[in-house]
């Protein structure tokens, strides 16, 4: 991507050279003729170079308009709605068919493999990350805005309905986005909910469809074997590795299986055999499959009635999720209902109320995190089917030992513990939305909005008496006496409520001017707007609490109390709570575009934001942001002569978009907490002073051409862009004796730049229609500023894209870069992993970790994708259509993860490398995995850990998902496959990259729906 | 029209609505820029305070010995500090007991900062003085707990010739680090305390936080590690004049893991030995026959201080913080033990046998505690160092003690560590009685490293 050449005019000749991308094999020119409406009977410098396998075309013929007329898109800003063919910027567009494709509860996860630029990561489980543009900011919020119904969308996402939704607008570049200020850095996401539309008679739809999704696959992260585990325990036992711990009597920690047998006098040596062999034929994850997991099963129904007349419109919906999870007791419901209604009650005015409401309800079963990581030879249960007991906090001859002494069971018994969960928080969200326009004369329109966003959760985990939790917790505060046993936290059940609150008011008020005269066209807006959001949270802790009469008992909490057994003195934890924020926001924008004969349009915009940034001068408070463009509709003018090219037109839009940190402020701060032993009133130096606090910003260069064959054989559009961010915030070293490590602020610049390509072809148009989609992108980042060289190299191996902190960012390399040390096999004689020390193959860890620099490194490259997209193909006769989207992500690498021994004494969690290591030498041939040497050798793991021989290239491709629905009149019956499996992966471990570590991969699912209009 | 001036009054309102003031308001309630003696106070409150960050002097001065299992199961740092190699750290990042003193005496400088720009009203002079006092006891403390790992042992004949501390005296992020002289640091250490023992009330709030008679028995502990005995001694008089009481282990229930409550009336400061490194861990770490055979049969201590592990070695269970943790505050037993010594040193032999004797009555069982007795002084003073030694124990202060002590004749001692059967020494007024700055501070300020 050296070479690039920006928009050239050559005159008279007119003629346009526009992109040439060595390494794509792009090259792109076109040459005009230049006199406006002359008839030519040639235009010498049209050529048009091999371009995705077109033919070089030599016309010589005088431009025709083409007949084709597409269909108007318009792209929504959230300001505005603009007609595709009149926006400068950057969009994608994403319609409700496609929109609908997939199935899914949410709204956001349907986006996945469909929108160029947009790239979903997924790696650390939970919401996916998304990114737009790759990112453009190193600490500070990188999430996209998402803007629903004009106005940013404070809740939380799972409550939309994707029922609701009509159409997605994603903004790439500064005109499109710039126009939200210093929330644009990321990319926007403007989604629109369904209207009703004018004299449309009412229409009634029905859908409904259900999904079923696999168990997940829970042998697919390499676990050490059982047998391999039972073995290492016996070593350790024998070492004298868990002595102190078998001897001890004031905590009696806990002692895994292994050594509690080995350690039974009672048993004699052949009996203690039989029992350790018995646990090595058994894995925990074949229980944990069996009892903690289910298929999923996700129900969805949804009814809609839209329609109106001259002068009202309306739209109401209802929809109903249900969803049982793939983890026992865990589930999900959701309940959604949105009116919306339009008035034109006078001709001049216009008023739109809409209200959305949703509830929801999470259960979450937290017993499966207390046993998740148990050791891999447990067993829950024996051959009877009898629930056994695991040993917890506490050795289990200890715990077996409780009822004897007066106090409660200890036991955990995982098994049981299913049973007893009852965690539930609610989602309530109230959006209120409101315009009322007024046309004063034509083209003149002001407008008033008003947004008003509820949304409670509350949240409930009760723990009865039943529980571990419970138990263990009254246990612990309970004192043996001679008379028995005295409790001092009262018997019952523990029950933590919670409460967050959060309210969004949004106002705005817009003046448009819209004016068609003749050839010109110009479009006017500007306004301001006001937003609060406050977040309030409570949290509240009652004990002894009778779920019969709702009553908890009262508790001391003044007193320190010895536990037992440890002895330890400690509070009654109150766990109170209350948390408040507020976000203040006062913006001033204006936009405009103008066009002539539809050919030139003309495009700019500008915008002050202003937020409760705490401690910042108010000169440094606003932030200024702005952006021009320029769009050029070639196939509108006359001289046109490409025939077999009806559309085509380029732009270029240049522009600031912003980001900001309320979190980080200018002056000394303090954070008030509460000590929890003791009901203290605290504070922790939050920050040092930072005078010269300000906001991020991001620079951008678009170009762009959007262009169509006849008859949309072949369309498509190609955007490069160029990102420039500076004063971005990062953190800096502070030597320790200041007294603080590291300080935030704006230190760091970084670069970007990168392609998108989307393009349809429809190769078979008639009765049997087949259509491709190929969207492409490829994005890069570089850091060109970060003033800070760590003292240690350690935070250069932290995968910056997975933690999101502790990572430090190196200049001249993109923003999340593999490095590692450099592999020089295992030492012959110990199998110890070896790197070098001035060129010779070392196991001096300590001094290759303090000798090393960046230089001494290995620089494998990005973290993140720099190519990613999809292709998706459409085959469809009569009402039946198939599709299937393969997705891909290239050119980036990963770390794998393999035996660590020091995770594996100290808490038997462990990789299945371990039954490869170095064992006798020789064997260094055949393996890299280390030998297990005792005792540990330091920084030994860490320093496998990071070597080159475990990172790996993260490249793959994807089936995505399948696609089949048939149309029978109004009637649509779809069938929904999901998460396929790869198709190809570059690394040869099976590792799925998109689930490298600790997560599972998301189990195949299919679903089956109906969508019926009446 | 009507709709025409509802929209042109909704305009004038939200225009006028919002004034610079709208967005002043504080994002996160419990964000502050410290300002008033209520945010000092919670400043002072943070329990950063509450550690003394020398557990490097515990792991290489404690009187312990290890099993050869202990030993290989523990980390390196732990095993290199316990035998005093030269390199302790191998690299380690961070070194709490550097990082997180500067910490503290960071929020100290914060906190001072800010009350100098407070201008106290009559109804705050109190508060204020208070807290300025406690502002200066802990950043006193902290310069005191680093003297006394990082630079060698206080010596009046050397003072000039030898380098001290960085003396980090305001919160200000581009000051340069550098390191004073011994002089100077021990100067602030003395000058800091002297002005909060003026400032400070004679109650402390809470025993966590500082008061007078704190601020005494922190003079009195510096003054004694700079063998300044006659102000040592009269320091640690003045800590007894407001806070003498002491338990009687007569009331103790040894059958509890733990006997010793937390916050005991002896306690004048309670503060916690951090980091607690594994190797002290009860069941790790045995005390040495040498040292439990010191205790008499009738003394409660053997009892109460100690109990037998599963392998039938003896494990400490003695701490003042009535848990695992290890108590680094003071006592009115270790002032009325330094009183003795000045006493004992100063001639006053009846003086010295007198508060040893105060204190054992409080230790031997009920009845059976024969009061000590002795003319000669060297006795005396031998006596009152065996007395120390055997009653404050697991509190880091027998890395000090051997520190000063080597540098007086006749008291030099070759302390040893034992691991398995290998017995380790170290000789008096060994380089290795210094232990290394961490490097990575030693390479980000360019401050010269002891030599060790």
């Amino acid at each position: 991507m050296n070479n690039f050449y920006s928009i050239e005019h050559y005159c008279p000749n007119f003629w346009l050279k526009i992109l040439k991308i060595s390494g794509m094999s792009i090259v792109f020119s076109i040459g005009i003729q230049p006199f406006a409406g002359a008839r030519v009977s040639r235009v010498p410098y049209t050529c048009f170079t091999p371009v995705f396998g077109m033919p070089i075309l030599d016309t010589t013929k005088t431009s025709l308009k083409d007949t084709i007329q597409l269909q108007e898109v318009t792209v929504s800003t959230g300001y505005q709605t603009i007609p595709k063919e009149r926006a400068t910027g950057s969009f994608v567009h994403i319609d409700s068919a496609l929109f609908n494709r997939a199935v899914s509860t949410d709204v956001i996860s349907r986006l996945k493999g469909i929108a160029t630029s947009l790239l979903f990561d997924e790696r650390a489980g939970g919401t996916p990350k998304l990114s737009i543009r790759g990112r453009s900011t190193i600490f500070a919020n990188a999430d996209p805005l998402i803007v629903v119904d004009n106005f940013p969308y404070e809740g939380d996402l799972s409550s939309l309905n994707p029922n609701d939704v009509a159409d997605v607008s994603i903004l790439r570049d500064a005109a499109a986005a710039s126009i939200w200020g210093v929330r644009a850095g990321n990319g926007v996401i403007v989604i629109n909910t369904k209207k009703g539309r004018r004299n449309q008679p009412m229409q009634l739809t029905f859908n409904s469809n259900l999904t079923v999704g696999a168990k997940p696959d829970l042998f697919y992260q390499p676990q050490i074997i059982p047998a391999d585990l039972v073995d290492v325990e016996q070593f350790l036992y024998k070492q004298g590795y868990y002595n102190s711990a078998l001897t001890n009597t004031t905590s009696y920690p806990v002692i895994n299986p292994v050594a509690e047998i080995l350690d039974n006098a009672g048993l004699s040596e052949s009996e203690k055999q039989i029992q350790l062999d018995a646990l090595k034929q058994h894995d925990l994850r074949n229980d944990l499959g069996k009892y903690f997991y289910q298929p999923s099963f996700k129900q969805q129904y949804d009814l809609s009635m839209r329609g109106g007349s001259d002068k009202q419109q309306y739209s109401l919906n209802a929809g109903f999720d249900k969803n049982q999870s793939a983890v026992v007791g865990n589930g999900y419901d959701r309940f959604t209902l949105s009116a919306q209604q339009s008035l034109q009650p006078i001709p001049n005015l216009s008023i739109d109320n809409a209200i959305f409401y949703t509830h929801s309800q999470n259960q979450i079963n937290n017993s499966l995190q207390g046993i998740q990581n148990g050791e891999a030879y447990q067993l829950l249960a024996d051959d009877q089917g009898n629930h056994l007991p695991v040993a917890k906090d506490y050795r289990l001859s200890f715990a077996q030992t409780a009822e004897e002494k007066g106090l409660l069971n200890w036991l955990y018994v995982p098994l049981e513990e299913l049973n007893y969960a009852d965690q539930r928080s609610q989602i309530h969200h109230i959006r209120f939305n409101n315009t009322i326009s007024y046309s004063w004369f034509k083209g003149f329109k002001t407008s008033l909005l008003y947004q008003y966003e509820k949304q409670f959760n509350p949240s409930r985990d009760l723990y009865s008496q039943d529980t571990y939790f419970t138990r263990n917790l009254i246990n612990q505060y309970s004192v043996i006496g001679s008379k028995g046993v005295t409790y001092n936290l009262p018997l019952g059940a523990y029950l933590s409520l919670g409460h967050q609150d959060l309210t969004a008011h949004s106002g705005r008020f817009q003046a448009d001017y819209r004016l068609d005269q003749g050839p010109h066209s110009l479009v006017l807006l500007a306004g301001m707007e006001l937003r609060q959001s406050k977040s309030n949270g409570n949290e509240q802790v009652l004990y002894g609490y009778d779920e019969k009469t709702g009553l908890a008992k009262p508790v001391n909490q003044d007193s320190t109390f010895q536990l037992y057994p440890s002895g330890n003195w400690s509070n009654i934890s109150s766990s109170n709570s209350v948390t408040q924020t507020v976000d203040r926001f006062r913006s001033y924008y204006a936009n405009g575009s103008y066009t002539y004969q539809h050919r030139y349009t003309l495009s700019g915009s500008a915008r002050i934001d202003q937020s409760n940034l705490f401690g910042v001068k108010a000169n440094q408070r606003s932030v200024p942001l702005w952006s021009v463009g320029f769009k050029w509709n070639a196939a509108e003018e006359a001289f046109y002569a490409v025939d077999w090219l009806p559309q085509l037109n380029v732009r270029a839009t240049y522009g600031y978009n912003g980001n900001i940190d309320n979190t980080v402020t200018a002056f000394t701060t303090a954070k008030y907490y509460t000590e929890t032993s003791t009901g203290l009133t605290y504070a922790t130096i939050n920050s040092l002073p930072n005078a010269n606090l300000r906001g991020e910003r991001t620079s951008q260069l678009n170009l762009g051409i959007d262009f169509a064959l006849r008859r949309n054989l072949l369309s498509g559009s190609i955007d490069y862009y160029k990102k420039k961010g500076s004063d971005l915030l990062g953190y800096g070293a502070l030597e320790p004796t200041i007294g603080n490590t590291s300080f935030y602020g704006n230190l760091a610049d970084m670069k970007g730049k990168g392609l998108d390509i989307t393009l349809t072809l429809q190769p078979l148009q008639g009765e049997f229609r087949w259509s491709s989609n190929l969207f492409a992108s490829f994005t890069s980042d570089e850091i060109t500023k970060y003033d800070n060289t760590p003292s240690n190299i350690s935070t250069y191996f932290a995968d910056g894209s997975l933690t999101g902190s502790s990572f430090t960012p190196t200049v001249g390399k993109p923003l999340f870069s593999i490095y590692s040390y450099p592999w020089a096999g295992l030492d012959p004689q110990s199998g110890a992993p070896r790197s070098y020390l001035n060129s010779v193959p070392s196991n001096n860890y300590n001094a290759i970790s303090q000798t090393a620099t960046l230089d001494s490194l290995q620089y494998h490259g990005r973290a993140t994708p720099p190519w990613y997209g999809a292709f998706r193909n459409m085959f469809s006769f009569r009402g039946l259509s198939l599709s299937l989207n393969i997705s891909y992500k290239l050119g980036y690498y990963f770390r794998r993860s393999s035996i660590r021994y020091d995770y594996l004494f100290a808490s038997h969690d462990s990789h299945a490398d371990y039954a490869n290591r170095w064992k006798k030498p020789g064997d260094e041939s055949i393996t890299n995995v280390p030998a297990m040497i005792y005792p540990l050798v330091s920084a030994s793991d860490q320093f496998y850990s990071n070597s080159s021989i475990l990172v790996e290239k993260a490249d793959h491709i994807r089936l995505q998902d399948i696609q089949v629905s048939y149309q029978y009149r109004h009637i649509q019956f779809y069938v929904y496959a999901n998460n396929l499996g790869i198709l190809w992966r570059a690394n040869k471990h099976g590792i799925d990259p998109d689930y490298a570590t600790d997560v599972l991969p998301e189990p195949f699912s299919i679903s089956a729906g109906v969508t019926a209009h009446f | 029209m009507k709709i025409q001036i509802i929209f042109i009054l909704a305009f004038g309102l939200l225009v006028t609505s919002c004034d610079d003031q709208w967005l002043e308001e504080k994002r996160d309630i419990s964000l502050t820029v410290p300002s008033t003696v209520d945010d000092v106070r919670a400043i002072l409150n943070n329990s950063l305070l509450r550690y003394d960050n020398v557990g490097l002097a515990e792991l290489s001065g404690g009187e312990y010995e290890l099993t050869d299992e202990t030993y290989n199961s523990n980390e390196p740092m732990e095993r290199n500090g316990f035998l005093w190699k030269k390199d302790i750290y191998e690299g380690a990042n961070p070194i709490v007991d550097w990082d997180n003193t500067y910490k503290q005496v960071l929020q100290c400088n914060i906190a001072l900062e800010t009350l100098t720009d407070i201008q106290p009203g009559n109804a705050e002079q109190k508060t204020w003085n208070i807290l300025y006092g406690e502002a200066l006891f802990f950043r006193a403390k902290a310069f005191f707990n680093v003297a006394q790992l990082f630079t060698v042992p206080y010596d009046p004949l050397t003072l000039d010739q030898n380098e001290g501390i960085p003396l980090r005296l305001s919160a200000d992020v581009n000051e340069k680090t550098t390191r004073a002289s011994l002089r100077a640091t021990y100067d602030q250490i003395v000058r800091d305390l002297t002005v909060a023992s003026a400032m400070l009330d004679y109650q402390p709030l809470d025993l966590r936080q500082t008061s007078k008679p704190a601020a005494y028995a922190a003079l009195a502990r510096c003054y004694l590690v700079m063998r300044e005995y006659e102000k040592a001694g009269n320091y640690a008089d003045s800590s007894l004049q407001i806070s003498n009481k002491l338990i009687d282990f007569n009331q103790l229930n040894p059958a509890l893991n733990y006997p010793i409550t937390p916050y005991n009336q002896e306690v004048i400061l309670s503060t916690t030995l951090f980091p607690l490194y594994w190797i002290y861990s009860k069941n790790n770490a045995v005390i040495p026959t040498s040292l439990y055979d010191l205790y008499d049969e009738s003394d409660l201590r053997k009892m109460v201080y100690f109990f037998k592990n599963a392998a039938g070695t003896m494990g400490f269970r003695g701490s003042y913080l009535g848990s695992s943790m290890f108590f680094q505050g003071s006592t009115t037993s270790e002032m009325l033990l330094i009183r003795a010594e000045y006493a004992a040193r100063s001639g006053r032999i009846q003086d010295a046998i007198d508060d040893v004797n105060r204190l054992l009555e409080k230790r031997y069982l009920s009845g059976l505690f024969s009061p000590l007795a002795s003319s000669d002084q060297t006795e005396a003073l031998s006596l009152v160092l065996t007395e120390r030694r055997k009653e404050l124990i697991a509190r880091g202060l027998h890395w000090q003690d051997l520190r000063r002590l080597n540098l007086e004749p006749g008291h030099e001692q070759t302390f040893s560590h034992t691991v398995g059967s290998v017995t380790y020494t170290l000789p008096p007024n060994d380089p290795r009685y210094v232990l290394p700055l961490p490097a990575y501070i030693v390479q980000a300020t360019g401050i010269s490293q002891n030599e060790r």
